[in-house]
């Protein structure tokens, strides 16, 4: 199946996210197609210094998609996600916005009609799974490995739209159809400063310990995430630790892991806190 | 047409400042005097005083006026007023129009010349159907002397007892195994502490024994027709499986049953009862029942019967059926209360994924005597809890779940701080929005527990989660903003408890469809008025007590429900009651008996009459819907002051 | 067309809800056009076609219809009768020669006094961009 992809500017040189992210999607029969010419999202900053400069961003990027005929936009980045959301609900909901917006847009020839849906590539392989070429195999994932979903602050706010979004459990349920039970912890969506991780390190440090513990409480010993800044941040967090470290991956290294992908396909090595620790 | 020439008088109310000066009351005066059969037209300052009414009475004798209008205020406010002046005077009721302008002018337009331009139109609309208006009949019929009461918490039990102390026949009609609903589960009361038992106890047996009171316990009302006077209740008893009169509530059943563990709703969930149970020990009746979903022999067809054969009675009856019971009665109070929020949509508190996190009415339960820790305030390891947090407005004044206030919640959540520091010394966090002790005593009662050393925090809390930075202080995290502070908190606690709102009982709207009463836009049945008619509904002779009308506590509740019992009786007691005028007719000159009205009638209030082969209104049944005159292909039928010549007359003056 | 329309708009409404929604936005004193004139009815059930028809071709440059929601009809299910009774109607008044926007059926409870504020400038605002009642114009030829 072919998905519109927006990979923002984190993914490419994120840890392992897009060697993972190949390997698994080649597995299950997902081609994710780059919108040609993307753009930064600009995040929160942009919105945070004009909402006119954020909205031209991001609605350059429901353009570009559009024209090229896809439908929805799937991200891998809660902070992609998130801004294109906001983005979206403005421009969805003013239609004096769009219009500026695309005043703007006249000068390249782009022309915005509504924006798409947005979605995680962790929400269209849950919603596609029966579509998609899920493998049937046992889990090989190693009994020894706990592993916690965690989905950072961005997916489940401001608005929602994930099921049970303040305790969600969508990542759980991904990982049980690939055979993995995951840890049933409290640290989901707390907050993990990655925004502030240079300007604030302290403060953040509060927070990375407190997600940490509270998943080691719970007795897991793998993080999984679906975002490169929560990912990071977690992973370099954990350097002034003792030696209770706790490795951090994506999903999608994990999903591979379950599925039996070769380990080196799966950019493992370049995790700070290594997957040796709890024997991989 | 009418024989008569129409003479009518029109009298514009300024309402005080209310109506004029926005509308020019002497301009739209002086428009009217100048329509159509208007004698008189004069503006008073307030046409619903004494001397108001009297200047329509003088009027109507001095100018032989035979057509009355007022315009002032909404006719659900003074209709009667106006129609009982007409009264006075000789004239008909029914030959009066009310032209609303005040709710539907002065208040609403801030231009002064649209505002009087719209009351002319108005005025002149009431004009021009009153001329059409003729005086109508109405019967007076026999009111059944007896009370159908539904529902048997503390309001339907009050309201049960005072009509029955007047003298009358009460059904009160309970769903549950026996009455007492939620107070029944208290161990305080706020704000004076009395034993909720101590004061609830007697009235459940006064109840229980009462010559004049029918109890029709683990009941439900399923059918409700009729009219003021007259309604037709259908109950259905359900099967208890235990014959009420042989059973002498001796309660060995319950000791002998061998299923043990199924979850008791009256305890909140936080302890089990048996298969047979009565759910508390003061029920009334005490004749207990069998939960036929958790019986041995019921629902998995197993060979135990243990309870039958320990029954020295012979009360036990596995071959009970459900039964239907009719009754007749005169009048309906609805009481069927509240149900708490159920705060586990609200995750980010954690209830039921941290076993320390409490309901409001599984604290309650936690605190009586009777409960499952016998009054002992203790965690789940049988431990007394250190610190304790409480948080307020749980579901309520939440956009999300119910935007209204519970009203009860911070008294309540007082008495829980109060009773916690008596019995444990825990340390206790109160986390408030607003807090809202308005009645008597209540802020005094604040006071004191704000005295008492009770930390209160307001902030609405954040969540509640089990990620503990030093777990030796406490297995829960209260994460919270101090509004007052501006400072984030973060609280280790032993335990939490959710100060749940009210919402409408289960099954509540159900009932509103039976009774013909109407539900605000979260469910709460709607009174006839919100200050002058609290207890009544639009639908005459339904009355309402407590919780069901809106969230109440205790004294309201009993009030109203004393209320309730007043307006029946008082329909009751006054023994017969006059018919509505406004009524469907079918001109059987016209009717070509097509029948198209028999189909639309809600109330089957039409029938065919084969010998002259024309349909029928009994007015009887009848309420006055139209269904009948809009369908009409004839115009055979009409509904009587909505007929078509009235109706037509009032959009061509607007028009005109 | 005028220079300044002010448009007369006949609300045929219910007593139970809309009337009661309409009094509860005059205690809240919530302001909203003044060119609608309620006509108060027991039931949206008992309106009968020509009322519409009629107030149309007698000026009215919009009906408004205001019954109860779906499920709380006073009288059981008159508002349901009604729906089905204007649906028809608007389906022949482009033969009428009247623009379908032209009559509104809305559902506004007891309760809703905002809403019924809302639905009353909404409805205004529809009106004064369809301009005046078409047959005005024959009337005066």
């Amino acid at each position: 199946m072919i998905y519109g992809f927006f990979p923002g500017c984190a993914y490419q040189a994120a840890a392992g996210y897009k060697e993972s992210v190949d390997a698994v999607c080649g597995l299950l029969g997902i081609e994710l197609r780059e919108i040609e010419d993307w753009n930064c999202c600009g995040a929160t900053a942009a919105f945070s210094r004009s909402q006119k400069e954020a909205l031209v961003l991001t609605g350059r990027l429901f353009a570009l998609a559009a024209r090229q005929g896809f439908e929805e936009i799937v991200t891998v980045c809660n902070a992609c996600y998130s801004t294109l959301k906001k983005a979206a609900k403005l421009l969805d909901g003013q239609p004096a916005l769009l219009e500026q917006v695309n005043r703007v847009m006249a000068a390249e020839g782009l022309l915005l009609e509504h924006p798409l849906p947005v979605k995680h590539l962790l929400e269209v392989m849950l919603r596609d799974r029966s579509r998609l070429s899920w493998p049937r195999g046992e889990c090989r994932l190693p009994e020894q490995v706990k592993v916690a979903a965690y989905y950072g602050c961005q997916l489940t706010r401001p608005w929602q739209d994930v099921p049970r979004a303040l305790r969600p459990d969508i990542l759980e349920s991904l990982l049980e159809a690939a055979g993995i039970e995951a840890v049933d912890h409290s640290a989901r969506t707390l907050c993990c400063g990655a925004s502030h991780a240079v300007a604030y390190s302290g403060r953040c440090q509060v927070l990375i310990d407190r997600i940490i513990n509270g998943i080691r409480a719970k007795g897991g010993n793998l993080v999984t995430t679906v975002c490169p800044l929560c990912q990071f941040n977690l992973d370099q967090g954990q350097q002034g630790r003792a030696g209770d470290k706790v490795p951090v991956t994506y999903f999608t290294q994990v999903l591979g892991l379950a599925f039996g992908l070769p380990p080196e396909k799966l950019g493992l090595k370049k995790l700070l806190v290594p997957l040796k620790r709890i024997g991989l | 047409m009418n024989k008569e020439i129409p003479r009518i008088g029109v009298y514009v109310c300024h309402c005080g400042m209310n109506i004029a000066p926005r509308v020019d009351v002497e301009q739209v005066a002086e428009f009217a005097s100048r329509l159509d059969h208007v004698v008189v037209a004069r503006d008073y300052k307030f046409m619903c005083s004494n001397p108001g009414q009297e200047l329509i009475v003088e009027d109507i004798k001095a100018h032989n006026l035979n057509r009355v209008v007022v315009a002032s205020c909404s006719p659900r406010m003074h209709e009667a007023t106006f129609r009982k002046a007409c009264r006075k005077a000789g004239l008909s009721p029914y030959n009066f129009q009310m032209a609303n302008i005040r709710e539907q002018a002065s208040w609403v337009t801030d231009d002064s010349r649209l505002a009087t331009a719209k009351a002319k139109d108005l005025v002149a609309a009431a004009v021009g159907r009153v001329a059409f208006h003729r005086p109508l009949q109405t019967r007076r019929v026999e009111v059944n002397k007896s009370v159908l009461v539904i529902g048997g918490g503390i309001a339907g039990i009050q309201a049960a007892i005072s009509a029955a102390d007047a003298g009358y026949k009460v059904y009160l009609v309970e769903r549950e195994p026996s009455i007492g609903g939620h107070m029944a589960k208290f161990d305080k009361t706020f704000p004076t502490l009395d034993c909720a038992a101590c004061i609830m106890t007697p009235k459940m047996v006064i109840a229980g024994q009462h010559e004049n009171i029918e109890l029709l316990t683990y009941s439900e009302v399923v059918g409700l027709e009729g009219f003021v006077g007259n309604y037709k209740a259908r109950i259905l008893k359900k099967p208890r499986y235990v014959d009420e009169d042989k059973c002498t509530g001796c309660g060995t059943c319950m000791e002998k049953c061998p299923t043990r563990r199924v979850p008791s709703g009256f305890e909140e969930g936080l302890a089990f009862r048996p298969a047979i149970y009565s759910p508390f020990p003061q029920a009334v009746p005490k004749t207990p029942v069998i939960d036929a979903e958790h019986c041995r022999l019921l629902a998995k067809n197993k060979r135990c019967g243990v309870c039958a054969k320990f029954c020295e009675a012979d009360a036990i009856d596995f071959d009970q059926k459900p039964q239907y019971l009719d009754l007749t009665v005169g009048a309906v109070i609805v009481a069927t209360g509240f149900a708490a929020f159920d705060p586990s949509s609200m995750v980010q508190y954690g209830y039921g994924i941290y076993p320390e996190v409490y309901t409001s009415l599984q604290f309650e339960r936690l605190n009586n005597a009777t409960g499952p820790t016998a009054g002992q305030i203790v965690m789940k390891n049988g431990q007394v809890p250190r610190k304790v947090a409480i948080i307020h407005c749980v579901g309520s004044r939440d956009r999300n779940h119910l935007p209204y206030c519970s009203r009860v919640c911070c008294m309540y959540s007082l008495k829980f701080a109060h009773l916690v520091r008596e019995k444990t010394g825990a340390e206790v966090w109160s986390f408030y929005i607003d807090m809202r002790s308005p009645g008597k005593l209540y802020e005094e009662f604040y006071n004191r527990v704000q005295a008492e050393g009770v930390h209160a925090v307001r902030g609405k809390v954040a969540m509640v989660t089990d990620i503990v930075d030093d777990p030796g202080r406490g297995s829960l995290t209260v994460v919270a903003e101090n509004t007052l502070t501006g400072r984030n908190l973060r609280l280790p606690v032993d335990m939490v408890i959710l100060s749940v709102g009210l919402q409408p009982a289960e099954g509540a709207g159900e009932v509103a469809r039976m009774a013909g009463i109407s539900a605000d836009g979260d469910g709460w049945f709607t009174e006839l008025h919100a200050k002058l008619a609290p207890v009544n509904t639009p639908t005459a002779g339904i009355f309402l007590a407590g919780c069901c009308q809106g969230p109440k506590d205790i004294p309201d509740t009993v009030a109203q429900a004393m209320a309730a019992a007043g307006q029946a009786t008082a329909l009751l007691a006054a023994g017969t009651v006059e018919t509505r005028a406004e009524i469907s007719s079918i001109d059987p000159d016209i009717c070509s008996g097509c029948k198209s009205c028999l189909q639309v009638c809600p109330y089957n209030a039409i029938y065919f009459d084969e010998g002259r082969q024309v349909a029928v209104v009994n007015d009887a049944l009848c309420q006055g819907c139209g269904s009948c005159s809009a369908t009409c292909p004839s115009s055979a039928a009409a509904v009587a002051q909505f007929n078509d010549s009235q109706v037509m007359a009032e959009i061509d003056a607007i028009l005109a | 067309m005028e220079a300044s329309f002010e448009p007369k708009i006949i609300a045929l409404v219910c007593n139970w809800c809309t009337y009661t929604a309409a009094d509860l936005a005059g205690t809240s004193r919530l302001k909203y056009p003044a060119n609608v004139r309620l006509v108060r009815l027991m039931c949206t059930g008992m309106i009968d076609v020509k009322y519409v028809i009629k107030a149309l071709l007698d000026g009215a440059d919009g009906v408004f219809i205001g019954g109860c929601h779906p499920g709380d009809c006073h009288y059981i299910n008159g508002n349901l009768k009604a729906r089905k009774r204007i649906q028809g109607v608007g389906s022949i008044l482009e033969s009428f020669g009247f623009e379908p926007q032209r009559l509104a059926l809305r559902w506004i409870g007891a309760s809703e006094g905002p809403e019924f504020a809302h639905h009353m400038t909404e409805f205004v605002n529809t009106i004064m961009q369809l301009g005046p009642n078409p047959s005005k114009a024959r009337m005066i030829l």
